[in-house]
């Protein structure tokens, strides 16, 4: 109660309870009886804690009597506490604004975006689960042999290896990118494996917006505690288009 | 360090504090440190002089406890790095801000009836003051966008904090004393 509602801790007998605690002691056969004795020893002693912090607040030079405060409030017109106010205010500044490239992004995203009624057809239909394609399934479906994508990964991650020997880091985009769109594309799913692996990982420049490659001093278990993170990163023809005149 | 790196930082530093990245404004000092380096309070002191210039400054807010001497290197890690207006500012200029004179009255007063009961007060005990002179709906309204922008915290228990907005923001020691020469 004391704690709850910020009353001045030192109402409380504490020297009182705590020889009232003593005299019952003896008394007390059951369970029950002692563990409630424990629970008054728990509160008594956060009323000590709740003394000296109003010891120290007192002591302190922000102190000043919440009466007299309250009456200060009360009186005064709030015109004139407002203007008590600026004089102690310093409000944060900062720019939320949204910059071309993302409204760009936007933009690009809802043109493509198709209307809700294609998508809950598409996405419910009974014909087509949701679901993502994995490794198995691709060899499943023939799309690549498990041997292929062996020798892919392989290559491409001495590829990495050797580029990363060179620098700390390699942007991400300019690892991925090939001549042509398919080949872009089967680059990244293999890096996204090659990351999964733990061989290399991924940062982010949020100010540059700009991912880079770097390597990792030892290869990550898979079994690791420490918590991996996805990233999504889209990949459609647009963007490798832009990919192109970039490097144009 | 080269002037171009100097400059870079500088650059950066201003960016990070400027856009709003989280939910919450503000840096951490550790997200300071892993953009600018070790050496980031040298940026930071450089930038809080550049800022000056236009009554502008680098507030620093230490978790839980008020740093008074020289702050240790995890004190500024924890530590929440914001920019805020140096010099206090006109009344007209926060009325055109879209803050009227009253709500700036109750979160006066409420901030003041808080830090005079050590830093929490019931949520009772402010609406029965506020209601002397605000009508209830206003006290409501004010109450709950002081919680939601961050001037005040409330736990379960209906008990009100000083929140962390008001902690970098106010002046809680000139706030007091000019209540009370008023």
């Amino acid at each position: 109660m004391v704690e709850r509602k910020g009353a001045n801790p030192f109402e409380v007998d504490v020297k009182a309870s705590l020889e009232k605690l003593k005299k019952y002691l003896p008394h007390w056969k059951l369970l029950d009886d002692l563990l409630l004795d424990a629970e008054a020893i728990n509160a008594i002693s956060s009323i000590i804690k709740l003394q000296s912090d109003w010891i120290k607040n007192r002591s302190s030079s922000l102190y000043i009597d919440p009466i007299f405060i309250e009456m200060k409030i009360r009186m005064l017109d709030p015109k004139i506490i407002a203007e008590a106010f600026l004089d102690a205010w310093h409000p944060i500044i900062s720019i939320d604004q949204i910059f071309p490239k993302k409204l760009k992004e936007a933009i690009d995203y809802w043109n493509n975006l198709l209307p809700l009624s294609d998508r809950w057809k598409e996405d419910f239909s009974p014909s087509s689960p949701i679901g993502t394609f994995e490794i198995d399934d691709l060899i499943k479906l023939k799309v690549v042999s498990l041997k292929d994508f062996d020798e892919k990964m392989k290559g491409l991650l001495n590829e990495l290896m050797s580029k990363l020997s060179k620098s700390d880091k390699i942007d991400y985009w300019d690892f991925v990118y090939a001549d042509t769109f398919e080949e872009t594309l089967e680059r990244a799913y293999v890096v996204s494996f090659i990351l999964t692996e733990g061989y290399a990982t991924l940062i982010i420049d949020p100010l540059e917006e700009r991912i880079f490659i770097m390597p990792l001093k030892e290869p990550r278990k898979t079994s690791s505690k420490k918590i991996a993170r996805s990233l999504p990163i889209a990949l459609n023809y647009e963007i490798w288009k832009n990919l192109r005149e970039g490097k144009g | 360090m080269s002037e171009k790196e100097i400059s870079r930082k500088l650059k950066r530093a201003s960016q990070l504090l400027f856009f709003q990245r989280h939910r919450k404004l503000g840096l951490r000092g550790w997200e300071l440190k892993k953009a600018l380096g070790k050496d980031f309070m040298s940026i930071i002191d450089l930038l809080n002089s550049e800022l000056d210039k236009l009554n502008l400054q680098v507030k620093v807010v230490f978790e839980d406890v008020e740093v008074t001497e020289k702050p240790s290197e995890e004190q500024l890690d924890k530590a929440r790095f914001f920019i805020t207006i140096k010099n206090p500012l006109a009344v007209s200029d926060i009325i055109a801000s879209g803050w009227r004179i009253d709500d700036i009255a109750a979160l006066a007063a409420t901030i003041a009836l808080i830090i005079s009961r050590q830093g929490k007060a019931p949520k009772s005990d402010v609406e029965q003051i506020l209601r002397e002179k605000f009508p209830k709906w206003k006290v409501d309204m004010n109450l709950d966008r002081f919680i939601r922008t961050g001037y005040l915290s409330k736990d379960d228990n209906d008990i009100l904090y000083v929140g962390w907005r008001a902690r970098a923001e106010i002046d809680q020691r000139m706030l007091m004393e000019l209540l009370l020469a008023k």
